[in-house]
């Protein structure tokens, strides 16, 4: 043993028990005999613990049938009750015990409430508070004490109607004539927000546009609340504009609701152009005017009413003019075309159309009879335009477009366009992008016309000159 | 001394080993149950759709809970509402109760402003924080909604209807989670609704008419039609004679429990019947898995496998108790509308099947207390009670608890109180005697009894002769106190023992072999005695 005790001599030996001894003594008898019962003890704490939790993992837990210590519960409750009151439940018990824990529930409008209370001498009384009670409607209360339960049922009534009126007005607009209207909802409710009892009276009251203000020029409405609401419908009479709308119930009244009543269709459009011929100058305008547009009542369209001027060209292309109303008329400009033409006007407006207008835009002489040359260089021919003159003797505009059609000798053509600069335009055909031979060419200006003919040479190959 | 001190060390290391050793076991343990959670997880799949974390518009379940009724419109001031408006005020209607729901349970208003308007928000919100004080936290859910149009205004912004059934259910939990009161209401209630905003809101509404609330009994079953089980006094008859259930609980021998529908065989159901009819049954008892029957949506595919069986069965003579809400433990109230739906697309199919015998509406409802309160268990149960007369007025219903004391609980809601027992049959008798003092009135059967003939150490097990002694035992009993029948786990030995239903070898060991007939189809020593008198 001391040579356990002292380092180095009993290396060996300590190194073949496992471990270095930590007493001197080698620990007291009876610790070696605990030892041997702890780790017994740990195993079956182990094993046991394992068992315990899967026996209880796996067994149904018992069901709590408690006996009831009361046999029978009432609960005395008014019938009915103001939104907003306090509520008393007095709940018995027979036989009068104390101490049994009473489950109260108040199934109202807006949810549940529940309390609980102890049976005092077979009684217990559980105040439902004013908060609660706000909300109006049947209310179910029931009562549980163990298995043992019972209901009442009370109503919670609203107050009087108070300021604002909940009334809802809609469509906000209308077409006149009385197949349309509008149509106002009114929910009375109280000062606790609950609407009120049906057959509440309401009177609905609508001014029509056009016929004053006094109570003799309304029109009025009576109706009674049925599920929660009352509802009325307002027709429309001959004359637009404002429309109003109102609700009372008692003391309480709506905000005014206003609804816009339209103009119909228009009964018939017509259609004025002046002046009805122009020339074809590209610059002069000629007004489109609708005559008054108005429905059957004479009602005139409203302002910024959309009104649609179609034209129509000889050529059978068509053009929109948009345009919109003011005071029942539209109106628009038509500026003429630069070639003579006839073009036929409607206006559309309303799925409506006005009887066809014809508007004549005449050819002017805008300029004298010009000449057309052809000038022939290396590999190219050059047609020249001008000088062309006007009817007061200037120089036409610059960049006045002159129109050359180039005819080959099988009648096929080419259009080209050159601009005029100082009264002479010219037009460059080279011989490589057309084929040799004898063209005929024409040059326009604004509706006068030259003609010529010219060869077009072959095209000289860069490689060998010829 | 040396010598006694390596003695003494050498029992130190032995105990050191032993303790390692026996960690090392409960470590084995310990992962063999993490691997075969893995398995089960990785072998049913997953439902990509969980991945994504998609707010729907519309409250996926709670649109189906609502029914409209046909409009009655005021005539002189209304027109047609159109279907996708109805649409937008169903979901609207729906949501604001479920967000009233949440601000109680929140004990503060909490988004009503979505869904109320006006006075109608001013007063909920009032209300809901009248409660804040309250010891009792509430929750509350909607199982469902019948709605009558009576106003649909001609600028389409304001609607006007009636809730002819506002059927909620309420749980108050207090401080304690066992104290817990379920309440259930059905309510009618008139709404105004109107658009403001781009959404529809409560803009004012009433609670009307009779309230109903839960704690009445479920009504009495209509019957009996003809060739159904009907009650007489404590035993159970069929055509006006005494019908003693005489029956055995069945899957397939190769297809049990999830496996059964899934992989359900016409053929092999007739092949399996006959061999009931052959040892002298007169009924069987199968389960109904609320998730294999497609839940809330029921499957057509299973519903017309479970009228297949219940055909099957009535052409061998055999009455059906069937099993519903199988492998299902969570009742939280949130789930009730679910499962209103799944009862109403499977009950009424079979309301007038005369080859049912009675609806069992859980089995080992007692055990669910282990995942749910008691009173929100019962609760459930009555709720499904209730649910299940009025779908099919013409069935028993009953209750299929684990044991003889749990069956008192509930006994008046049920047509006969059923019941199983594992236990030794010599307490069995005692057992049976307290029940029936506490339920002296209605018949008993007893729907789940037997032995495993698996051979090991393992405790329930036993050999086949001693299975026999065993039924025999519980007969004995069952006759002496003329209950109104019995039922045996099982019909059949198993071949195949789902890895989702026992995880462990010995345990699949142990239920694979608690059937009256083997594998091969031959009947053991025990199943003879089943058709006894």
């Amino acid at each position: 043993m001391a040579d356990l005790l002292e380092g180095g001599k009993g290396s060996k030996q300590r190194m073949r028990i496992g471990w270095p001894r930590r007493t001197a003594g080698g620990g007291s008898p009876r610790w070696r005999r605990a030892r041997w019962w702890v780790a017994a003890a740990l195993v079956l704490v182990l094993a046991g613990s394992a068992v315990f939790m899967g026996v209880r993992r796996f067994t149904a837990k018992p069901l709590l049938v408690p006996e009831p210590a009361v046999v029978a519960l009432t609960i005395g409750a008014p019938a009915i009750l103001s939104a907003g009151a306090p509520l008393t439940l007095t709940i018995s018990a027979q036989p009068p015990v104390s101490g049994t824990t009473v489950f109260v529930t108040a199934q109202g409008t807006d949810g549940p409430i529940a309390r609980t209370g102890k049976l005092v001498a077979g009684e217990v009384q559980v105040v439902i508070p004013p908060q609660w009670t706000q909300a109006a409607g049947a209310v179910m209360v029931q009562a549980t004490a163990g298995t043992v339960s019972t209901q009442t049922a009370l109503v919670i009534v609203p107050g009087a109607a108070v300021n604002p009126l909940f009334a809802l007005t809609g469509p906000r607009s209308a077409p006149v004539g009385g197949d349309d209207g509008t149509m106002v909802v009114a929910v009375p409710v109280d000062s606790f927000g609950n609407a009120a009892n049906d057959g509440t009276v309401v009177v609905i009251r609508a001014q029509q546009p056009g016929r004053g203000t006094t109570a003799a020029a309304q029109d009025l409405f009576l109706r009674t609340t049925s599920n929660l609401f009352a509802a009325v419908r307002v027709a429309t009479r001959t004359i637009a504009g404002a429309l109003t709308a109102a609700a009372t119930s008692g003391n309480a009244h709506s905000p005014g609701q206003t609804v816009r009543v339209t103009p119909g269709t228009p009964l018939t459009v017509t259609l004025v152009a002046d002046p009805r011929q122009a020339p074809a100058d590209g610059e002069t305008t000629v007004l489109l005017q609708t005559g008054r547009l108005a429905d059957r009542f004479h009602n005139p369209l409203l302002d910024g009413a959309y009104v649609a001027f179609v034209v129509t060209g000889s050529d059978g292309t068509r053009r929109w003019l948009p345009a919109s109303t003011l005071d029942g008329r539209a109106s628009t400009v038509l500026r003429a075309s630069l070639e003579p033409t006839t073009q036929v006007v409607r206006a559309l407006v309303a799925g409506m159309a006005s009887a066809p207008v014809t508007v004549t835009f005449t050819a002017v002489e805008m300029v004298k009879p010009f000449e057309l040359t052809a000038t022939h260089q290396d590999d190219a021919v050059v047609l020249t335009v001008g000088p062309v003159i006007g009817s007061l003797g200037q120089l036409v505009a610059d960049e006045t477009p002159v129109t050359f059609v180039i005819t080959d000798r099988y009648g096929q053509q080419q259009i080209l366009v050159a601009l005029t600069h100082y009264g002479l335009a010219s037009l460059t055909l080279y011989a490589g992008e057309k084929p040799p031979g004898i063209y005929q060419a024409e040059a326009t200006v604004a509706g006068i016309t030259a003609a010529r003919s010219f060869v077009l040479p072959d095209a000289v190959d860069p490689r060998t000159d010829r | 001394m040396g010598e006694s001190l390596m003695i003494q060390k050498h029992k130190l290391k032995r105990i050191i080993g032993i303790l390692l050793l026996a960690l090392v076991v409960a470590g084995f343990f310990g992962v063999m149950a993490l691997v075969s959670q893995v398995i089960v997880i990785t072998g049913t799949g997953a439902n990509p759709a969980l991945a994504l974390n998609v707010v729907p518009t519309v409250p996926l379940d709670l649109v189906k809970r609502v029914v409209w009724l046909p409009d009655e419109l005021v005539a002189s001031a209304s027109r047609p509402l159109e279907p996708v408006v109805r649409q937008e005020i169903t979901g609207a209607y729906l949501r604001a109760w479920a967000q009233l729901g949440v601000s109680y349970q929140m004990r503060s208003p909490y988004g009503l402003a979505t869904y109320f308007g006006g006075p109608a928000l001013t007063q909920v919100t009032g209300v809901v924080s009248a409660t804040v004080d309250s010891p009792w936290r509430l929750k509350q859910s909607s199982i469902s909604h019948a709605l009558v149009l009576t106003f649909y205004s001609d600028d389409g912004a304001t609607v006007a209807f009636t809730d002819r059934d506002a059927h909620l259910v309420q749980q108050f939990v207090g401080k304690n989670r066992d104290d817990t009161h379920i309440v259930e209401t059905a309510s009618v209630y008139d709404v105004v609704m109107v658009q403001e905003e781009g959404r529809w809101r409560i803009r004012s509404w009433r609670r009307q008419g009779p309230v109903t609330v839960a704690g009445t009994l479920p009504p009495e079953p209509q019957g009996p039609m003809p060739g159904a089980v009907a009650v007489a006094g404590d035993q159970l008859v069929l055509d006006g004679q005494v019908f003693p259930v005489r029956g055995a609980n069945y899957y397939p021998s190769a297809t049990p429990w999830m496996l059964f529908w899934e992989n359900y065989d016409a053929a092999q159901t007739a092949a399996d019947l006959a061999k009931a009819r052959e040892l002298g049954l007169n009924s069987v008892r199968i389960f109904v898995p609320f998730t294999d029957f497609g839940g809330e949506t029921v499957d057509p595919r299973q519903r017309e496998h479970l009228h297949d069986f219940l055909t099957q069965a009535g052409t061998h003579g055999l009455k059906v108790i069937v099993t519903l809400f199988d492998h299902r433990t969570d009742h939280d109230i949130a789930t009730w509308g679910a499962d209103d739906l799944h009862l109403k697309g499977l009950i009424p199919e079979f309301a007038w099947n005369p080859n049912i015998l009675a609806w069992d509406l859980k089995n080992e409802a007692d055990r669910d207390a282990a995942y749910n309160t008691v009173a929100l268990n019962q609760a459930w149960l009555a709720h499904v009670a209730r649910s299940v007369r009025q779908l099919d007025p013409h069935h028993l219903v009953t209750i299929g608890w684990s044991t003889p004391e749990a069956a008192v609980a509930l006994a008046d809601v049920v047509d006969f109180v059923s019941y199983h027992s594992y236990g030794d049959p010599a307490k069995y008798g005692a057992q049976l005697a307290s029940l029936r003092a506490a339920v002296p009135a209605k018949p008993l059967v007893l729907s789940e009894y037997g032995r495993s003939t698996w051979d090991w150490f393992w405790p329930a097990s036993t050999t086949e002769a001693r299975q026999a002694e065993y039924v025999a035992a519980i007969l004995a009993e069952q006759r002496a106190y003329q209950t109104a029948g019995e039922l045996i786990w099982a019909l059949f030995d198993f071949t195949n023992v789902p890895l989702g239903e026992y995880r462990f070898p010995w345990q699949k060991a142990v239920q694979a072999h608690w059937g009256m007939l083997r594998t091969d189809g031959s009947p053991k020593p025990a199943a003879p005695l089943l058709a006894a008198p």
